[in-house]
């Protein structure tokens, strides 16, 4: 979140330099309406906060060099920031991701509320740092907030250098990662070894594994939580979307706008979840997710009614 | 181990969305016109070559479209969005060396002429002409328009469908196995991308393939008394 290490920092200045005409060009993102107070949660390690809702990129951004489709998702990255944004989280598996993120910094002003999260996936764990540059030439940022072992690959040879590499300042958090529920005991193993800040996981409405061990042992143990595929790939938010209304209880309780809200209040209201990484190719339902990340969370009762819910459907 | 495979479905194995695919569908034919012509008279040619028994002429001219689908679109495009894309171009690099050794190599084709009926040459004939012929019209139709049409030796779907079916005409015995292996396998790849992807077409690559494998079981079953130019 310091802007300090940013070279898109002074990319953007110099865009600023060369006039608005360029912003003006890239259309920018609609005004958004009064939008209330971000909820933020705190990282555990260190105690600085994040907005509970962050940007996926897991095949959303990945377009190749398809630039009217590149120019669509930097609308993308900039109602993200429009909103509040600040953990947007990507990885050298996402085919052209990285390259689309530095493909938007550069026609953005790149704010301080940026939480970059990236990953490192090679089976070679000597290739740590050579990873991290080129992901960091690709984004165009000097320094990541996080790095992350994408999937537990290699992770031992990773982890050792990330760990250097946070001890010499080069990246400020690390963690590491898995998704669809898989390797949770290896993970579960690597959070009890400690010297690590972060992890991320599966974690929705339907796919609960994770309730029982790993995030009981996060809160324990001081690690931040990111919850990656909290629509289940999609597939569960297009389920409830066709044909289901949100519960007029719901709407009661906490003001529950519409099924991304009620889908994304459910994960980050649990207590050891740090925030949620929806991904999305629109700009409407980036604005939408944004929203779930105001205004009143449930507590206890509620999710477990929220969970009834769901599976009565 | 076998635990954690059956987590995965097919849908983590395509890192990008249907827009994105078609897409680049569709911007290869930007960038490739007016080649589809050439490429349509090209396929057309390769059968009307195994049609009138010159096998060899017709497997040189069907190589240089694995070459070329294999480069053009699979790796210069397609590994952009998908790692895999890199080996899948490799394959299709192969498959062009296999078709140009077997248009030079030391063997007698066949080259008779096919039997008015009960001949699984009639099955290779009809997968070629849909490979060839119809591959367009069907992914104009349900794609998304002209701009969106897969032409044999520009795209590696309508190339590995027309190859089977062009295969089943032209060869027999263990060369015809070994010449379908990397069609077959790819027929199978892309219809399970086809099917993430919500592609109205996406069984009829596997359609293909199944119908030529039998093709090539009836073959070996109708020859099997006197396999002797093996």
């Amino acid at each position: 979140m310091k802007n300090e290490h940013r070279i898109s920092r002074r990319g953007a200045l110099k865009w600023m330099g060369t006039g608005l005409a360029t912003v003006a060009l890239y259309s920018p993102v609609p005004a958004a309406p009064d939008k209330g107070k971000a909820l933020l949660k705190p990282i555990p390690s260190t105690g600085e906060k994040l907005p509970v809702i962050g940007l996926g990129t897991w095949r959303t951004f990945n377009v190749g060099d398809d630039r009217e489709l590149m120019l669509a998702r930097t609308e993308v990255v900039k109602a993200f920031f429009d909103e509040g944004g600040g953990m947007v989280d990507c990885s050298p598996m996402y085919g052209s991701a990285r390259e689309l993120m530095g493909f938007a910094f550069r026609r953005m002003d790149v704010p301080d509320t940026l939480f970059s999260a990236e990953k490192v996936w090679t089976r070679d764990g000597g290739k740590t740092r050579e990873q991290v540059a080129e992901s960091s030439e690709l984004w165009g940022i000097e320094r990541f907030d996080l790095m992350q072992v994408h999937n537990l690959v290699a992770w031992e040879a990773h982890l050792e250098t990330l760990k250097e590499m946070k001890e010499a300042g080069e990246v400020r958090y690390i963690g590491i990662t898995t998704s669809h529920g898989r390797r949770h005991g290896e993970m579960e193993r690597i959070m009890e070894r400690g010297g690590i800040d972060f992890v991320q996981l599966t974690y929705n409405i339907t796919h609960r594994a994770v309730e029982e061990r790993l995030l009981p042992l996060a809160r324990e143990a001081g690690i931040a939580v990111i919850a990656n595929r909290p629509y289940d790939g999609g597939s569960l938010i297009r389920g409830l979307k066709d044909g289901h209304p949100v519960p007029d209880w719901a709407v009661e309780a906490f003001d529950c706008k519409d099924w991304a809200d009620f889908l994304l209040k459910f994960i980050v209201s649990h207590p050891a979840v740090t925030c949620a990484i929806p991904a999305t190719t629109r700009v409407e339902h980036l604005r939408e997710n944004m929203a779930a990340g105001r205004g009143e969370l449930p507590d206890a009762d509620l999710r477990r009614r929220m969970i009834r819910h769901v599976e009565s459907i | 181990m076998m635990a954690e495979w059956r987590t995965y479905a097919v849908e983590d194995f395509i890192p990008f969305t249907p827009e994105v695919y078609f897409r680049m569908i569709e911007r290869t034919n930007e960038a490739q016109w007016p080649l589809q012509f050439f490429a349509l008279a090209g396929g057309a040619t390769v059968v009307v070559l195994i049609l009138s028994g010159r096998v060899r002429p017709a497997l040189a001219v069907l190589s240089a479209a694995w070459f070329w689908s294999g480069g053009a679109f699979l790796i210069h495009r397609y590994a952009d969005l998908n790692w895999a894309g890199v080996y899948f171009g490799w394959a299709y690099f192969a498959q062009g060396v296999i078709l140009l050794g077997l248009a030079v190599a030391p063997w007698t084709p066949g080259g008779d002429r096919m039997a008015r009926a009960l001949d699984p040459r009639w099955l290779g004939l009809a997968v070629a002409t849909g490979g060839v012929l119809l591959w367009p019209g069907i992914t104009a139709l349900a794609g998304g328009g002209w701009a969106r049409a897969e032409v044999v030796g520009l795209l590696p779907d309508p190339t590995a469908v027309a190859t089977l079916g062009i295969l089943l005409m032209a060869l027999k015995g263990w060369r015809l196995w070994a010449a379908s292996v990397i069609p077959l396998l790819w027929c199978g790849v892309t219809a399970l991308m086809l099917r993430v992807l919500e592609a109205p077409w996406a069984a009829l690559p596997l359609a293909s393939a199944v119908l030529v494998v039998a093709g090539m079981v009836w073959s070996a079953v109708a020859r099997a008394p006197a396999a002797a130019d093996d």
